[in-house]
């Protein structure tokens, strides 16, 4: 039908498919701002643009309802301050403060939010902190857990008004309780009324001060946030090729099953159907989907197609289309005849004997101790010290089982990529990955290419949090590429995500302990059987730092500290439910969750203190790693001493900020005046992490001076949202003496930028941050010597080792200078000419631990058993931090995930292993309107295997969270919760007894 | 595939294309489930320049007509404060300035606090052709089954009545796994209504007073089992909430008073 559009104020007569979705229409028009989450009723919002002035989401209305109607998005506000010689107006007032206030993370969402805002502010110029919320709760975003995205919009609304607002870079008083809005009221049960500071920069308490920086400390603007404001083009699919076609992939409706037959007949036979391939067309080449380095430390076990399926949402046929609408029209027309089989879908029944054997391929590839015939993907026993003597001098044993559940990344942005053959016939992958070179090299044998005849394109990426650490859709889009030598863009649903992506490994872990009547652990076993679901990716590795992680921190005290007994078994056994994988914490929730309830039990059974407790026996700064000679991730162990922990502190930081001295124990505190049947209770977590894999990860960074003495950054490593480009950058900065502006950082092209192993545990500020910093001194030396160079032309003699970098400027002990564009002209054009450029590569021996103090205040219904989280408190201490802006953002938004692992989220299934969350209606993530109070502090300490003296900030948020609302339902209403999330029915359970 | 698109611009325009037998057309309200690509349905009628959007109070009630957005009712004056906490759980705005009333009532199933709230409240749909008036409580069950007309233009409940809910849910704003319902008029005349289960909100209980709120909300789920909670659980907490509700509208009524 042919209709006109009237978007950003601009008339589109158009042809459209009746049926087609404003969506779709916006996209194919080159509205990128407007982005896809793969929902289908509108639940995430990351498509909403304004009608008539009002936010709507395009996803869930046809283009024909549009016409006659205003259509806004994002590409009708502000633009970039400064194109050549034309002036604009700059950015919009709103786009302003997102980026100042840090808050755009992976900026997928950002578009949206700024629209609603826009909305918002025509209609209410000086809205409540709940009116904000209101208004941002259509939009779901899975980074920031929404303080800053508030706080951009209060700046912005106050900024509108014509009224000051605060500066950004400008650190917050530490050392109170901190009042969150005395006189507004205490948050409501409901979760409204949460009060938000204003101030952006986070809390921060330094132990080893250090020399003013220029940028490193400084909560400068992401590098990237002006064009994600702008809703520019800079995601995977985002991205037009001439006669592109559209992937979809058929899935198995069957937990187990043997594929007898596939008739492809009629849906090759459907116009505009361009290819289908099933497992009979592709080569049979086993792999593993786990992003990971050389040797993957796990089983290969895995076909891009295969004639078994394993568990409902696996693969079964891929399908390329002119359209997405031809595309799944042609998957349905697939038919298949299969012959289901026995199932596992609990890791129990994986263990028995005589279970059905989930892999029984010959070309299955073993790693270590894993034993398909008993559905083993991985075991591990790490033996440290002598347990049973240590379990023998005990006065008290503590045993108990604790259960966590499989849950999801659920990143806005789906896995997306797009493929196709460049003109010299190698196969270009644009995709959404944190682990760019490790598709690269994974999918070579795959594909039977070699990997120089692949080149992998990450584009901006819209979350990951550990789902994008995985070779997931890239095989799918380049099979389909290879097979019709057209490109392809394969786009996964939110339904697919839920089914057929990756999730956390469930597990049921037993905790035994031993405990002298004075407190010290005297020994400490745990033991973890993890779901690794239907594929091996990552099993070992995970829950491998399940016990590396969480059973590191408790050492105990006197002689045990000097020798502490600890064990950590583990198996890890396929089932028929969808792989569990790499999530934002990898494996160290699962293993906080007993660690922590277990140290909690322990603690008001002897009567002691839990906090006292547990710091009398956590690791201290000087010991050893406990870990570090008996286990490592993907390499032999070696020991780690650990100079930096900051926990104590954290503790105290933390304990002042929630109030725990006037909370805990009292009595009055805990009733809520007026509602008999709501308690309130207050609790405590104490959780370390690691900081890259020692003596495995790699990053690489390769910096150039351009003439007029600016710098081209070149990094491997991934910005999936975390702002890695933004820290990079700001340490190559400072290194080199210039503003962060002069530092043009590109991350990562397979085929330009250094190899970095990717964006996965922790790594990036620390191993990719300290080859920047090698790089950034290799060149300030070059520029030294051309300085020195060209000092002496002028008759000034100075050793290069006495110049000093600062402010564009080499600068002699005399005072005399040379600008850096200076310096730049002269070495590309005037004398002795060389390009000053420099690459450099850093890899660790060691992974110094971030620690922190997670607390949580908590509401309990003693009645139907709800919960309300009302307020978390975390002090970390992540060593320097490089930009307390962007980490505290990491900090927030990775509370808010851990708060939803807490109360809300899991991964449930039938008896016939179907999937009961499909849709972000049913797998509830939390909203803006309905989040606690959260409060981040920082305790700064220096590491000194860092330059700048950074460990790691964006996995340890995770850990803590679940473990302190589960010691603060405990002391609300006394019930000891061993399994999460902490459903209501579970707590009324216990309550009932 | 929607393979036709109309927009009429009056009612008895859109009467004359939904009861067209010759082609399966459906109404578009805001478009939130319509979008969705359904099979078996040849075109969609659009009723945005109906002249259905806008609310009227009359002496007894307030009406809504059919294309009235959620977010319009959130803005009325007339519009109970708990319904309007019912509309902000159930959709935020992007949703709300979509999603017209019936649309929701047709696509939102039995976790819908906002549809366990208009049940409560007893409201009535009028059904074209022939101005059918239905009882929502009559509606609910059988709507997929029969349908009284081609097209709801109205919705309509008294106002006057109180009305409080309460919900038990994991998070704040997630879908409830329980919600009682509990209208009362002047005459003493309550109630009780059940969501959270099903493919619809039921009703446990319309009596003369609120005496034995909790056994009729007992009773009714009492078989109330699925993936999100046992009938155990929702049988005891449906009492519970139900005792809730009351003692909230005795406290309110002491207050008036």
């Amino acid at each position: 039908m042919e209709i006109t559009l009237n978007i950003n104020q601009q008339d589109y007569p158009l042809k459209i498919a009746t049926g087609e979705r404003l969506l779709d229409t916006l996209r194919r028009l080159g509205f990128f701002s407007v982005k896809y989450g793969g929902c289908q009723k509108g639940e995430c919002g990351a498509c909403a643009v304004l009608f008539d002035g009002r936010p709507v989401n395009s996803c869930t209305m046809l283009t024909a309802q549009a016409e006659g109607h205003r259509i806004q998005t994002v590409e009708s506000l502000g633009e970039h301050p400064e194109q050549g010689w034309k002036r604009t107006e700059g950015l919009h007032v709103i786009q302003q403060a997102f980026v100042e206030t840090g808050a755009i993370q992976c900026g997928y969402c950002t578009p949206a939010m700024v629209l609603v805002a826009k909305s918002l502010l025509e209609k209410t110029p000086s809205p409540s902190e709940e009116e904000v919320r209101a208004a941002l709760s259509g939009v779901l975003c899975r980074c920031t857990g929404y303080i800053k995205p508030v706080q951009a919009v209060l700046r912005a609304a106050a900024t509108l008004r014509g009224e000051e607002v605060s500066p950004i870079d400008e650190p917050s008083a530490i050392g109170g309780v901190l009042e969150f809005g005395e006189g507004e009221g205490t948050p409501l049960t409901t979760g409204q009324g949460t009060l938000t500071e204003t101030k952006v920069f986070p809390k921060l308490k330094v132990l080893d001060e250090l020399s003013p920086m220029k940028t490193v400390g400084h909560g400068e603007p992401k590098v990237d946030a002006v064009k994600l404001v702008q809703g520019k083009p800079a995601f995977a699919a985002d991205f037009d090729r001439r006669d592109m076609l559209v992937a979809k992939v058929l899935r198995s409706p069957y937990a187990h099953a043997i594929i007898k037959h596939i008739d492809t007949s009629a849906a090759e036979a459907l116009p505009g159907v361009a290819a289908v391939l099933t497992w009979q067309d592709l080569p049979r080449v086993i792999y593993s989907t786990a992003g990971q380095s050389h040797p993957i430390p796990g089983p290969l076990d895995m076909f891009s197609l295969d004639k078994k399926v394993r568990f409902v949402g696996d693969r079964v046929a891929f399908v390329a289309a002119e359209t997405a609408e031809i595309a799944e029209e042609a998957v349905k027309l697939i038919q298949v005849e299969y012959e289901a089989l026995p199932t596992i879908l609990n890791a129990k029944q994986a263990m028995e004997a005589g279970a059905p054997v989930i892999h029984d391929e010959e070309e299955y590839v073993n790693f270590a101790d894993s034993d398909p015939n008993r559905n083993l993907a991985a075991e591990i026993r790490i033996d440290i010290g002598d347990v049973e003597r240590g379990l023998a001098e005990a006065d008290h044993i503590f045993e108990a089982e604790y259960v966590v559940p499989k849950v999801q990344q659920a990143h806005i942005e789906p896995h997306v990529v797009v493929t196709y053959w460049d003109e010299d016939d190698r196969l270009v992958i644009r995709t959404s990955t944190q682990v760019p070179f490790h598709v690269r090299r994974q999918l070579a044998p795959v594909l039977n290419l070699p990997v120089k005849r692949i080149r992998v394109i990450k584009p901006r990426i819209g979350g990951g949090f550990g789902g994008k650490q995985e070779v997931l859709v890239e095989d799918v889009a380049a099979h389909l590429t290879i097979a019709t030598g057209r490109p392809v863009i394969y786009e996964m649903t939110r339904e697919e995500e839920f089914i057929g992506a990756r999730s956390r490994h469930p597990m049921r872990i037993r905790m035994k302990t031993g405990v002298k009547a004075d407190g010290t652990i005297t020994a400490n076993v745990m033991y973890a059987l993890s779901d690794t679901g239907a594929y091996g990716c990552h099993a070992l590795t995970v829950t491998g730092n399940t016990g590396h992680k969480s059973m590191a921190l408790y050492v105990g005290d006197g002689p045990y500290r000097e020798q502490p007994n600890i064990r950590f078994y583990a198996d890890v056994v396929y089932t028929n439910t969808v792989p569990s994988g790499a999530y934002r914490g990898y494996g160290v929730p699962q293993g906080f969750w007993p660690v922590e309830r277990h140290m909690e039990t322990i603690a008001r059974e002897l009567g002691l203190d839990p906090i006292a407790f547990r710091l009398k026996n956590a690791l201290r700064a000087g010991e050893l790693h406990p870990f570090s000679t008996a286990w490592s991730e993907g390499r032999e162990p070696k020991p780690e001493t650990i100079y930096t922990i900051g926990l104590e502190e954290c503790v105290n930081q933390g304990r002042m900020a929630i109030d725990w001295d006037h909370k805990f124990g009292n009595k009055a505190w805990h009733a809520v005046p007026g509602k008999q049947h709501l308690r309130k209770g207050i609790g405590v977590a104490m959780v370390m992490q690691g900081t890259a894999i020692p003596y495995l990860d790699m990053g690489g960074a390769s910096i150039k001076m351009n003439d007029d003495g600016s710098f081209n950054l070149l990094v491997g490593a991934t910005d999936l949202g975390t702002g890695s480009d933004t820290v990079l950058s700001q340490m190559a900065a400072e290194t080199l003496g210039v503003p962060l502006e002069d530092i043009l950082v590109y991350s990562s092209d397979t085929d330009f930028t250094p190899f970095d192993k990717g964006a996965y545990a922790s790594s990036t500020t620390y191993i990719s941050g300290a080859a920047v910093v090698k790089a950034a001194e290799k060149v300030a030396q070059q520029i030294c010597d051309r300085a020195a160079a060209m000092f002496a032309e002028n008759g000034l003699k100075v050793d290069p080792i006495e110049i000093t970098l600062e402010e564009r400027r080499a600068v002699a002990p005399s005072g005399e200078t040379v600008t850096f564009g200076e310096i730049a002209l002269h070495a590309l054009h005037q004398s002795d000419q060389r390009q000053i450029m420099a690459v450099a590569s850093h890899m660790s021996p060691v992974a110094p631990p971030p620690f922190a103090a997670q607390f949580a205040e908590v509401t309990v219904d003693t009645e139907s058993g709800m919960v309300t989280v009302d307020k978390l408190v975390m002090a970390v201490d992540s060593g320097v931090i490089i930009n307390p802006v962007t980490a505290s953002g990491q900090i927030e938004g990775g509370m808010t995930q851990a708060l939803g692992y807490a109360v809300c989220e899991e991964m449930v299934y039938d008896e016939q292993g179907q999937p009961r969350e499909r849709d972000f209606v049913d797998y509830h993530i939390f909203r803006a309107d309905e989040m606690p109070e959260l409060t981040t502090i920082f305790v700064e300490t220096f590491e000194p295997s860092h330059p700048y003296g950074a460990k790691a900030v964006a996995e340890i948020p995770l850990d803590g969270v679940a473990p302190a609302v589960g010691n603060a339902i405990l002391d609300a209403c006394g019930v000891s919760l061993n399994a999460i999330p902490a459903l209501p029915e579970k707590i009324w359970q216990a309550l009932s007894k | 595939m929607i393979s036709e698109y109309c927009r009429p611009a009056s009612v008895e325009e859109a009467l004359s294309l939904l009861t067209d037998k010759s082609k399966i057309r459906l109404p578009l309200g805001g478009g939130t489930s319509l979008s969705r690509q359904q099979s078996g349905v040849d075109g969609v009628v659009d009723l945005q320049d109906t002249g259905l959007d806008w609310i009227e109070k009359g002496s007894r009630g307030l009406t809504v007509g059919a294309m009235t957005r959620l977010e319009r009712l959130m803005a009325h004056p007339d519009v109970h404060p708990e319904v309007k906490r019912a509309i902000q759980l159930d959709a935020p705005e992007n949703i709300r300035n979509m999603a017209t009333l019936p649309g929701w009532l047709f696509s939102s199933g039995g976790r819908s606090i906002l549809t366990t709230v208009l049940l409560a409240l007893d409201a009535t749909l009028t059904w074209e052709p022939g101005s059918k008036q239905v009882r929502l409580g009559d509606w609910l069950p059988l709507w997929k089954q029969a349908s009284p007309g081609v097209l709801i233009t109205e919705i309509a409940w008294l106002v006057g009545s109180q009305l409080v809910f309460e919900y038990v849910a994991r998070a704040p704003k997630d879908q409830p796994i329980l919600v009682v319902a509990v209208a009362q008029w002047g005459s003493g005349r309550t109630r009780v209504v059940l969501g959270g289960f099903g493919d619809m909100p039921i009703i446990a209980m319309d009596g003369p007073d609120s005496s034995g709120v909790d056994v009729a909300s007992r009773d009714a789920y009492f078989e109330a089992e699925d993936q999100w909670a046992t009938a155990a659980y929702r049988r005891d907490i449906a009492a519970k909430l139900a005792l809730r509700c009351v003692e909230r509208l005795n406290a309110k009524k002491e207050s008036e008073s």
